[in-house]
């Protein structure tokens, strides 16, 4: 078991520092350095040397591989460098910008799960045909839409049709619903579809007819037989779900005017701000490859099958 | 979206049932031909020049301008006809990069030495781990702003999904009996390689670029919304919409029409991807 | 209860003549009339089982025989009222209980059907393997049907659980129950199924296949468990099989159903010795159990030691440890003579075949075909001229993709045979060769029954003019009466083109009617091994008299026609 945990552990420790060292390199090679590119202009009036200077001060005269080792031993002491734009310590901007987006992500994730178990639930279980056939049509229409402009329709319909939120000066709550709504339902989709194939899967088992057999009636088959076998998959593909929050929160925090941690990276993106870039794309990695982490530990907690093979 | 889009080509008995929906099939081929052929002949379909001020600016559809007129006094409908030729062969475009990259990435590491296999999919989980918008923003800023630059960006974000199907499906192919009764038939590697595995590996990856283009074309425009796409006053669908968000207080039809035309090419590409699949299973 | 509220207020007459009925039989317990059920797939209606009528008594056990499609599971599935997606009984009535009870079960909504199932009706499934539900404990499975039906307290059906456990003979019950079905046996799984089926001891009892997918030894024991299980329960038995030779050991009427329609229908004994219909004799004849050994030819002594196999021993490695899947087994096969290689699962037949092919090299010890070393020849292609492998399943060893033709022609491709027309020409000749139609050289494998794929496969592997044939359970999937055909297509090929064949298998009964000589073989070793009649008559280790004893025989002798 332990064995299995480190390696694991390991693999997840080799993903990241890869993913380290890749961006650092891509990012160092880029053509024209943040500094250029924020002091360089003619209009702010800086010498050559001034620049020099302050290339100095960021560390970006040093070798590469010195820049490299710095950076690194930076990033394990939770030091994430400086924005090329501001200036401000890198760390210190997420920190600040943590809490929106972190409410905003968990608030969509969990509007997605319920949007999903209830697609799921009707579509396999539920009374009349054509309902189930309207659900399982939905997956692939969710799936079809771009959050920027679901985001806006929501803005249209909620805000200015119906007046039901305010567009300014709505509260941290009211300016939580129509966001996290547009993050959830491409979110829901790929959610819905996997739970919907795996109850279909599950179904088809000879396990089922035995159970039926028993005369179990259609609510204890779901919650009592079916349920259990069917979560491992959409546990999977939840754990890959990450990626697909932080695109929303980029979208919907730069549409809404949240400033979280979507909106710094279109920023950082815009201004070409590489270190804030660098800090970002290695922490959602992280952030990532320790969800998948869990995941993966997770698997024998629910499936005993995997209980002996992790043993060996 | 890459990663998850498999969700969609492995829901296999989901599926089963699509007898019934068989004109769904035709529709989504009618829509995705209309949207073809808009970039194609975009001259067929429209007369008005979609960069030129043709009319009153703001005005709500009618029997003049079907999708309106935007705040310049554009037409709505010829943007978004002319923009079809823009998102399509930026799809086309991010597909071929994703298919042939991560399909070879696949088949290698499928058909290789543990050793290459081990190196390719530490690869393939780096460019997993990394969130794809996030991939393409780095990608994007390393190559610049700018149609082809998008293109690439998010073909690059799709290669993870495409090398782990075309891996497992090549990996599952060669475990089966025909494969080593080919070989049983003195069958040498290549022949086997290129006469059974790659065949039968290729429908379900097949089945992911359709997937994978509908994919593509909502990543796109929403780097074309965030403002890394092509330039204004290029009619690019996510650029349209970006530029119309200060008057979706007064002019819906700005944002909602041309987003309609987005889903319903997405929409249109996923339901084909399903019949591919589909076809695979009967 | 409620059975004699409905005796007393049926009419007088009929009650008198239902008393006179059953002191003279056994009461009816389930009477099936005119029984149809279709499957609609596609707006298509196919009809499954076609106007179906028995009575099934009282602690009797019937037995539905029949071979694929033939709507033998259908019926089981119709009257417990869990037909698959499709299907629909489109006629007919099943009275279960009294007759003036009038409860029939075609009739019931799912909702009205759920007290009767697990309570009065029990179910046996066939593939212990996925029976269970994989993430619950296997006290929980059997338990289940009790609070479904809110039998007892759970104080109570833990008790009763243990109690089933240990009746169905499970070892150390209350440590079993805990376990989750995975780490159980598959006989041990078909126990823990059968123990949850008794739970409430219904009065009918459906076994569906319950024993096709374990070991004949395992196998054996099932039955006899069932069997005791009915009369300890007074139960009666429906017994859905495709082995005759296993349904005339067992019940006490037999049901012959082919293509949905019974063949015959009457005492099981009736039936094995005086059979009516064409189609039963056809069975009776095919069934291998049931047929006495086949008159031999002399095996053929121009090269006795033609495959000759010396000390051979393999290893799996799994990580660390390894584990050997054959251990130290030696004997030769004489050219044109037919060896057998006979155990249950796990045995590591398939292993020593695949080693004798050259799919991989033997840890220690060797094999050589013809005076050659299968180790250091089995990666030159001329090799495979000489040994082919026909596999188990026809489905999964045919290229789905590829034309009938081009898979027979493969091999000649691949040996530098250029021309196309000369390849279809031999490939052509070859499928004449296995008795099948040129036509299907250009229909792909889909299109095909098992039968005829099993006879490409052969023809694949015979279109190199191969000496040795390794032939990997290659008639087990398949029908009586189709694996009849196989086995004499390949006892007339074997004359023809003087092959040699190591015959694989878990069924002694066709290993009987098919080798010169065989190796019996247990966990990895071989336990025995010589002429198949020596074997066969005079077995002298345990597990040979085990393997042999557990081959169904019907209590009466059936005659053969």
């Amino acid at each position: 078991m332990w064995s299995y945990v480190l390696r694991r552990l390991g693999q997840a420790l080799l993903v990241l520092l890869v993913a380290f060292t890749a961006t650092f390199f891509l990012l160092h090679y880029l053509p024209g350095d943040a500094v250029i590119a924020r002091y360089g202009s003619p209009q702010l009036g800086l010498s050559s040397a001034e620049v020099a200077e302050i290339r100095a001060s960021m560390g970006a005269d040093q070798p590469v591989w010195t820049q490299f080792w710095l950076a690194l031993t930076g990033f394990l002491t939770g030091n994430l460098g400086y924005s090329a734009q501001t200036g401000a310590s890198v760390s210190s901007m997420l920190t600040t910008a943590l809490p929106e987006t972190a409410a905003l992500t968990l608030t969509s994730f969990l509007l997605a799960v319920v949007l999903a178990f209830t697609i799921a639930f009707t579509s396999t279980f539920g009374r009349f045909a054509w309902l189930r056939r309207v659900m399982r049509a939905l997956p692939p229409l969710f799936i079809s839409i771009p959050v920027f402009w679901l985001a806006i329709v929501l803005i249209q319909i909620f805000s200015f049709q119906l007046g039901l939120v305010p567009v300014i000066g709505a509260s941290d709550l009211q300016a939580l619903v129509l966001p996290s709504l547009a993050i959830s339902v491409p979110i829901a989709a790929p959610l819905a579809q996997i739970l919907v194939s795996s109850i279909d899967e599950v179904r088809s088992q000879p396990f089922v007819s035995v159970v039926r057999a028993k005369g179990a009636s259609t609510n204890w088959l779901l919650w009592r037989n079916v349920l259990g076998n069917a979560l491992l998959p959409a546990l999977t593909i939840a754990g890959l779900l990450f990626g697909e929050l932080i695109a929303g929160a980029v979208v919907t925090e730069t549409i809404f005017g949240r400033s979280g941690i979507g909106r710094m990276t279109e920023q950082a993106v815009a201004n070409r701000d590489m270190p804030v870039l660098q800090a970002i794309v290695v922490l959602s990695a992280a952030t990532f490859v320790l969800i998948n982490l869990i995941v993966d530990l997770l698997y024998p907690v629910l499936d005993p099958r995997l209980r002996k093979k992790v043993r060996v | 979206m890459s990663s998850i889009a498999t969700v969609f080509t492995r829901s296999r008995k989901a599926q089963t049932g699509t007898s019934l929906l068989r004109p769904s099939v035709l529709l989504a081929f009618g829509a995705l031909g209309v949207t073809v052929s808009w970039a194609l002949v975009p001259g067929l379909f429209t007369s008005y020049d979609p960069i030129a001020n043709v009319g009153p600016s703001l005005q709500a559809p009618n029997a003049e301008h079907f999708f309106g007129t935007d705040s310049t006094g554009r037409d709505v409908l010829s943007r978004v006809i002319y923009g079809a030729r823009e998102t399509l062969t930026g799809a086309l475009m991010a597909v071929a990069v994703g298919f042939l990259v991560g399909t070879a990435m696949g088949v290698l590491s499928g058909s290789s030495h543990r050793s290459v296999d081990e190196v390719l999919m530490r690869i393939v989980d780096v460019l997993l781990a990394i969130p794809s918008l996030l991939l393409s923003l780095s990608v994007i800023i390393l190559l610049g702003y700018g149609t082809v630059n998008v293109a690439i960006a998010v073909g690059i974000t799709s290669i993870a999904a495409f090398a782990r199907l075309s891996r497992s499906q090549v990996v599952q192919v060669s475990r089966s009996d025909f494969v080593e009764a080919a070989y049983g038939s003195g069958g040498s590697f290549g022949t086997v390689l290129w006469r059974h595995i790659l065949p039968n590996s290729l429908t379900p990856v097949l089945a992911l670029a359709a997937l994978q283009f509908g994919s593509a074309i909502l990543q796109i425009s929403t780097l074309g919304f965030l403002g890394y796409g092509a330039p204004p006053p290029t009619p690019e669908w996510g650029l349209m919409i970006a530029e119309s968000r200060d008057f979706v207080a007064t002019a819906w039809w700005l944002t909602t029409l041309p987003g309609l035309v987005l889903v319903i090419t997405v929409l249109s590409t996923n339901r084909l991807s399903y019949a591919i699949q589909a076809r695979r299973n009967a | 209860m409620n059975r004699t509220e409905t005796l007393h207020s049926a009419p007088q007459s009929t009650t008198t003549a239902d008393r006179l009925d059953s002191s003279a039989h056994r009461s009816a317990l389930l009477a099936v009339e005119d029984l149809s059920v279709a499957y609609t797939s596609r707006g298509v209606q196919r009809p499954a089982v076609d106007q179906v009528s028995f009575t099934l008594d009282r602690g009797e056990t019937l037995a539905v025989v029949g071979e694929s499609g033939s709507g033998k599971s259908t019926i089981a599935q119709s009257l417990i009222g869990l037909l698959p997606a499709g299907g629909n009984v489109t006629s007919g009535t099943a009275h279960l209980g009294d007759r003036s009870a009038d409860l029939d079960l075609l009739r019931l909504s799912d909702q009205s059907m759920r007290p009767i199932r697990g309570r009065r009706i029990g179910l046996i499934p066939q593939d212990p393997s996925n029976s269970l539900n994989p993430v619950r404990t296997v006290g929980w499975s059997v338990a289940e049907a009790m609070r479904i039906h809110r039998r007892g307290d759970k104080r109570t059906r833990q008790r009763r659980t243990l109690e089933l456990l240990e009746r169905v003979g499970i070892d150390d019950p209350e440590r079993r129950a805990r376990q989750y079905p995975h780490e159980l046996s598959g006989g041990q799984r078909q126990r823990v199924l059968i123990a949850a089926a008794i739970a409430l001891e219904p009065e009918l009892i459906i076994a569906d296949e319950p024993t096709s997918a374990l070991d004949v030894t395992v196998q054996r024991v099932i039955l006899d468990l069932i069997d005791e299980l009915r009369t300890e329960l007074n139960a009666s038995v429906l017994f859905v099989t495709h082995d005759l030779a296993v349904a005339a050991e067992r019940a006490d009427s037999l049901l012959v159903l082919h293509q949905g329609t019974v063949k015959e229908r009457g005492p099981a004994r009736t039936i094995l010795t005086s059979p009516q219909d064409d189609y039963t004799k056809r069975l009776l004849s095919n069934a291998p159990s049931l047929l006495s050994p086949p008159d031999r030819r002399p095996v053929p002594q121009t090269d006795p030691r033609f495959v000759a196999v010396d000390g051979l021993t393999h290893r799996y490695k799994t990580g660390k440890s390894s584990f050997a899947a054959v251990k130290d087994v030696s004997f030769t096969i004489a050219r044109g003579s037919t060896h057998a290689l006979v155990g249950e699962s796990g045995s590591g037949k398939t292993t020593l075949g695949r080693a004798i092919a050259g799919f991989h090299a033997p840890s220690t010890g060797s094999v050589t075909v013809g005076g050659v070393d299968v180790a250091s020849a089995r990666k030159r292609p001329e090799f495979r001229k000489q040994v082919q492998l026909v596999y188990q399943n026809p489905y999964g060893s045919l290229d789905p993709r590829q034309s009938v033709g081009e898979i027979v022609a493969e091999p000649l491709r691949n040996f530098g045979v250029k021309d196309r027309g000369e390849r279809r020409r031999r490939a052509l000749l070859e499928l004449e060769r296995v008795a099948l139609p040129p036509e299907i050289a250009d229909r792909l494998p889909r299109e095909l029954s098992g039968g005829q794929r099993q006879r490409v496969a052969i023809a694949r592997a015979l279109v190199l003019r191969p000496d040795l044939l390794v032939l990997d359970e290659a008639v087990s999937a398949l029908d009586v009466t189709i694996q009849a055909q196989i086995l004499s297509l390949l006892e007339k090929l074997q004359q023809e083109l003087e092959l040699t064949y190591v015959f694989i298998s878990h069924d002694l009964a066709v290993v009987r009617q098919i080798a010169d000589t065989v190796s019996v073989l247990a966990a990895g070793e071989q336990v025995e091994s010589g002429p198949t009649e020596a074997v066969f008559n005079s077995p002298e280790h345990e597990y040979t008299r085990a393997l042999l004893s557990a081959i169904p025989r019907p209590r009466i002798t059936p005659t053969v026609p």
